[in-house]
């Protein structure tokens, strides 16, 4: 039977498809029971279980079964967004108010959550631990103040929002007023002492750590913003299917009618200059990360006497300038260039799919 | 008072999710029988008759008898960006197969899979070393002055360079959907078209590459696929669903997934000189780009020219293919617009009517 209110529809939808979640991994639980590593998530279960099945041989397949899986994680996200946004559209539709400051809020409290999100799927938190508890083995005692620090911000689960909000670690480093024993390891200050260097890798380490909390934070607030537009749009749309008289009654012709929407309404923010430059920032900080990351890591592969990522790239540049001497040469001297390459000029059949990406 | 048109009852809503279940249930038993052979791309029968730093040139076998065969050979030059399978994406869906039934003397130039080894190599290696190499390969192979080009997509703009460096080894220059005035698209700008453009010339592509060495093609597939998020992230694997039991559907829907997936990173020295000089200062049709020190004038293209687009085309919009008319030197300059998008140009249905069958009475018409 039709039900016109609004508000109970859109409770009944959520609760319902909150009930389709719950059933739809049950089953799949039950069905992977049979397949390797079926005490596992559903997720991880069927990518084992089609690796399993395939014993290897179809990586197509078993990438689709992949992307199937994890596209399903996401699109549930999306699904909730939408659905949890419809909620709070619902009740302002009914009482025929204004539902766009509740949605606003709704969407800073999601862009907040997925930033959160984010962090742990870093994993900011251990790699710092990890990080420094390589460091204290094979760096001066003078770093141990810093470490502690460190491993303190890094306990906290939030290595940025330590820094911010100054955790013990690092009120006892910062603050020296009547602290004799602060005072005295003055020399332990990233920009004094005999380790400088190496200290201040580390701290410009964590200055982008905090530079990329924040400007994650940025982007996800920005990308939330253009979410919650692409709400607005698809009740617009859901408004014009009103008038026509029409009714969506499945899942999938919801699906569709909030993607296509939602793609069209997303382009139009993803081409403005504000969006454009909050990407660009949020970008760039994750490169700052990874590059001062780099310069942390090079310093204790320095001194575990292995090869560094520099000390490669320049001996991949001194390979590429010979190979281009090489090539000049066989165009100088056109014979040679002949015997030279005669092996590879003698047609040779190609098999299909033999083409890998180990070439 | 807004009439809610949404009105899924909860229990088709579980329903639903039944149904999708068995169909997925029925999809993984099916998955399981497919093998790596059964998704082949790229499957035209071929040799490699050269190769060099992990580029090879592919000759393929004739699919008519040697009398109809035309005597000007062509080289198609794909992406560096993307596989060369585009081409020959399966049997009933090949530009490759297609041109060959024509009676075009085929070869094709794979660029390989980089490594970070790779990475410094520049625009001018590209250009004046491993395509003109290829190029004096085959034109010797095949006992030729010159021959024909056909530049795919960033290969086309690679191919237009080439050609107007040296336009007497070219005799005929094809590009299809290949980006030339990569500002053209700006005025009467749609949302939708030239995204990856806007990205990237806002990118700070320096970075980009001091952190990867070689930029992933994870990284350029997901630029590719904010034109249209959520289809192309969630709703395109939903609507695979229907399809999981259809086996035959089912390979082609791999097919095109596996080259998706599986394309070549791009080279960071090499990308990081196109995005400064194509895509960025757009020097192309200033005329202000230069390649080993030589300077590219596209007045230099005086040879026939047949430039085919997309008229759907969202990744590299029209007004961006077509302004190469305003700049050429040919007196035989030919635009062909086929109505499909920047993909579907090579593997839609309706561009295995038209694309092959243009070219062939093209070069024909023209001594080809």
């Amino acid at each position: 039977m039709e039900n016109k209110d609004p508000n109970e529809q859109m409770s009944s939808v959520v609760n319902a498809w909150a009930e389709s979640q719950k059933r739809m991994w049950s089953d799949w639980s039950s069905l992977l029971q049979n397949l390797p590593g079926g005490n596992e998530s559903p997720v991880e279960a069927v990518k084992k279980g089609v690796e399993a099945a395939n014993k290897s041989t179809n990586e197509a397949a078993r990438l689709l079964m992949d992307r199937i899986t994890s596209s399903q994680g996401a699109m549930n996200r999306v699904m909730d967004f939408f659905f949890k946004s419809m909620k709070v559209v619902a009740p302002n539709l009914e009482a025929n108010k204004d539902w766009r400051p509740d949605l606003k809020g709704f969407a800073e409290q999601w862009a907040k959550e997925s930033t959160a999100m984010l962090e742990r799927s870093f994993g900011m938190g251990s790699h710092i631990g990890n990080l420094s508890g390589t460091f204290s083995k094979d760096l001066p005692d003078a770093m141990g103040p810093w470490l502690s620090f460190l491993m303190q911000a890094a306990s906290s689960g939030h290595i940025g929002e330590a820094v911010l909000g100054g955790t013990a670690g690092l009120n006892r480093l910062l603050s020296m007023e009547g602290d004799a024993s602060a005072l005295a390891g003055v020399g332990q200050i990233p920009l004094f002492g005999a380790s400088r260097e190496k200290n201040a890798k580390l701290l410009r380490l964590v200055d982008t750590v905090v530079d990329l909390r924040k400007s994650s934070l940025n982007f996800h607030t920005s990308f939330a913003e253009a979410l919650s537009k692409a709400v607005e749009a698809t009740v617009e749309e859901l408004g014009k299917v009103a008038a026509k008289g029409e009714k969506i009654t499945s899942l999938r012709q919801l699906m569709g009618l909030w993607y296509r929407t939602a793609d069209k309404s997303l382009l139009v923010t993803f081409n403005t200059q504000e969006f454009l430059d909050t990407q660009n920032a949020f970008t760039k900080a994750q490169q700052q990360f990874k590059l001062a990351q780099r310069a942390v890591v090079e310093d204790i592969f320095r001194n575990l006497d292995m090869p560094t990522r520099s000390e490669l790239d320049e001996t991949y540049q001194v390979i590429h300038e010979l190979k281009k001497e090489v090539r000049a040469l066989k165009k100088a001297l056109p014979s040679a260039a002949q015997s030279a390459t005669r092996g590879s000029i003698a047609p040779r059949k190609v098999a299909a799919a033999a083409r890998a990406k180990s070439e | 008072m807004f009439s809610f048109p949404i009105q899924i009852l909860p229990a088709d809503l579980v329903a639903e999710a039944a149904t999708l279940n068995e169909k997925l249930t029925k999809g993984i038993s099916n998955l399981t029988n497919l093998t790596d052979d059964d998704i082949d791309i790229g499957s035209t029968p071929k040799d490699i008759i050269f190769e060099q730093d992990g580029i090879k040139v592919y000759h393929y076998h004739p699919l008519v008898e040697q009398s109809k065969i035309m005597k000007t050979p062509l080289m198609i030059m794909p992406p560096l960006i993307n596989g060369y399978e585009v081409a020959d994406l399966q049997p009933d869906r090949s530009l490759v197969r297609n041109l060959l039934n024509q009676g075009i003397d085929v070869y094709l130039n794979d660029w390989g899979y980089p490594r970070q080894v790779d990475k410094y190599r520049t625009l001018d290696d590209y250009i004046n070393g491993y395509f003109d190499d290829t190029v004096e390969f085959i034109r010797k192979y095949h006992g030729v002055d010159k021959i024909a080009l056909l530049g795919i997509c960033q290969g086309g703009a690679m191919s237009t360079t080439y050609a107007t460096l040296n336009p007497d080894k070219i005799s005929h220059l094809v590009l299809t959907v290949s980006p030339i005035d990569f500002d053209a698209y700006r005025a009467n700008h749609k949302p939708h078209e030239g995204l990856m453009f806007t990205m990237g010339a806002d990118a700070d592509v320096e970075k980009m590459v001091a952190v990867h060495g070689n930029v992933p093609a994870t990284v350029l597939n997901e630029s590719f696929m904010m034109a249209s998020p959520f289809i192309l992230n969630y709703g395109k694997y939903a609507d695979v669903v229907d399809i999981l039991d259809d086996r035959l559907a089912l390979q082609n829907f791999l097919r095109m997934e596996k080259w998706l997936f599986g394309g070549p990173d791009a080279v960071g020295q090499m990308f990081k000189e196109f995005i400064r000089d194509y895509l960025k200062g757009n020097k192309l049709v200033k005329g202000t780009l230069e390649v080993g020190g030589r300077k590219v004038d596209l007045k230099d293209l005086t040879m026939p020219i047949l430039n085919i687009f997309a008229e759907k085309d969202h990744i590299v919009p029209p007004p961006c293919t077509v302004a190469l008319g305003k700049h050429v030197g040919s007196k035989d300059y030919t635009e062909f617009a086929i109505a499909t998008g920047h993909i579907g140009i090579y593997t839609g249905g309706l561009a295995q009517k038209v694309l092959a069958p243009k070219v062939a009475s093209w070069m024909h018409e023209r001594g080809g």
